[in-house]
């Protein structure tokens, strides 16, 4: 099993954080990696939505939110179709609070079974790429967000 | 049901944070406040399901179990088991996730647990501000050293 886990602390307070990940269709707004992002049934969240995404690299994914924690600031999303010959993927985005800063700790992990031939180039992929630069996007998003004069 | 939290990015790498709260047993050489802790029994610290004894340098005694623990996912919980004042179904929580992007760890305390309504704010003020903000602190600055 490939198990992987990033993670990037945030200028924003967690629940701020929350509210943009409970945009499950709105993925394009903030990861550079992902060109498109069409959710099934409108753009809020609910268990069992699904979403299309397709990336600037050419692959596409049918993603599934298969859980939902408010509690946590915690949503469990499995991959239904997969640019890679995987038999289960999953992925889960997890918010902590950062006391001492007023900020927010945002972890994604992910786990796939697949064949080991395929599981360096995914730990790559995702590891080293999609993830991260997901991380990174939405930094930049909130940051560019709370920038942003509110009269303009 | 309360819920305490507290939380801070320390500098320190995960993996050295983590040697010093997996450590159930010697929570006296980290935790400001403590003044002796032992293992009951003798045992290992990092057996699930082994319990501590802690003397505050107050004089006041509290019997802790750990309960569960991942060097996998740098978690581990505990429940306070006896302490000074009124408290039950008592269940903390520790945990560490590297900030693989910019550096660092985040280190979460957390805690929930029962008691005389009239009792919760003081009992979750006592455990934030007497436990996990300065335990968090002293980690900080002992890892810096």
């Amino acid at each position: 099993m490939i198990r992987l886990s990033r993670s990037i602390a945030l200028a924003a307070p967690a629940d701020q954080v929350w509210q943009e990940l409970l945009g499950f269709g709105d993925l394009a707004l903030w990861h550079p990696a992902v060109d498109t992002c069409r959710a099934a049934g409108g753009q809020h969240v609910s268990v069992g939505a699904t979403r299309h995404v397709t990336t600037r690299d050419g692959l596409s994914m049918d993603e599934e939110l298969a859980a939902a924690s408010v509690r946590d600031h915690r949503l469990e999303i499995l991959t239904r179709t997969a640019p890679f010959p995987v038999s289960l993927m999953w992925q889960a985005l997890t918010v902590f609070g950062v006391s001492t800063t007023g900020g927010a700790v945002l972890r994604w992990e992910m786990r796939a079974d697949g064949p080991p031939d395929w599981a360096g180039r995914m730990r790559d992929w995702f590891g080293d790429g999609y993830i991260p630069a997901g991380l990174n996007g939405l930094a930049g998003h909130l940051a560019a967000t709370n920038n942003t004069p509110i009269n303009n | 049901m309360p819920r305490v939290f507290h939380s801070a990015i320390l500098k320190a790498p995960s993996d050295r944070i983590w040697q010093v709260l997996r450590d159930f047993g010697r929570l006296h050489r980290w935790l400001p406040g403590i003044a002796q802790c032992a293992v009951e029994g003798g045992g290992a610290g990092d057996r699930v399901g082994a319990v501590r004894h802690l003397v505050a340098r107050d004089g006041t005694e509290f019997r802790e179990q750990l309960v569960a623990l991942s060097d996998y996912d740098l978690t581990l919980a505990y429940s306070i088991l006896e302490a000074p004042f009124e408290i039950t179904d008592h269940l903390a929580e520790l945990r560490v996730i590297p900030v693989t992007e910019g550096g660092g760890s985040f280190v979460g305390w957390s805690a929930e647990f029962s008691c005389q309504p009239d009792r919760q704010e003081r009992t979750g003020q006592f455990m934030v501000n007497e436990v996990f903000r300065p335990g968090l602190a002293a980690l900080e600055r002992g890892l810096a050293a």
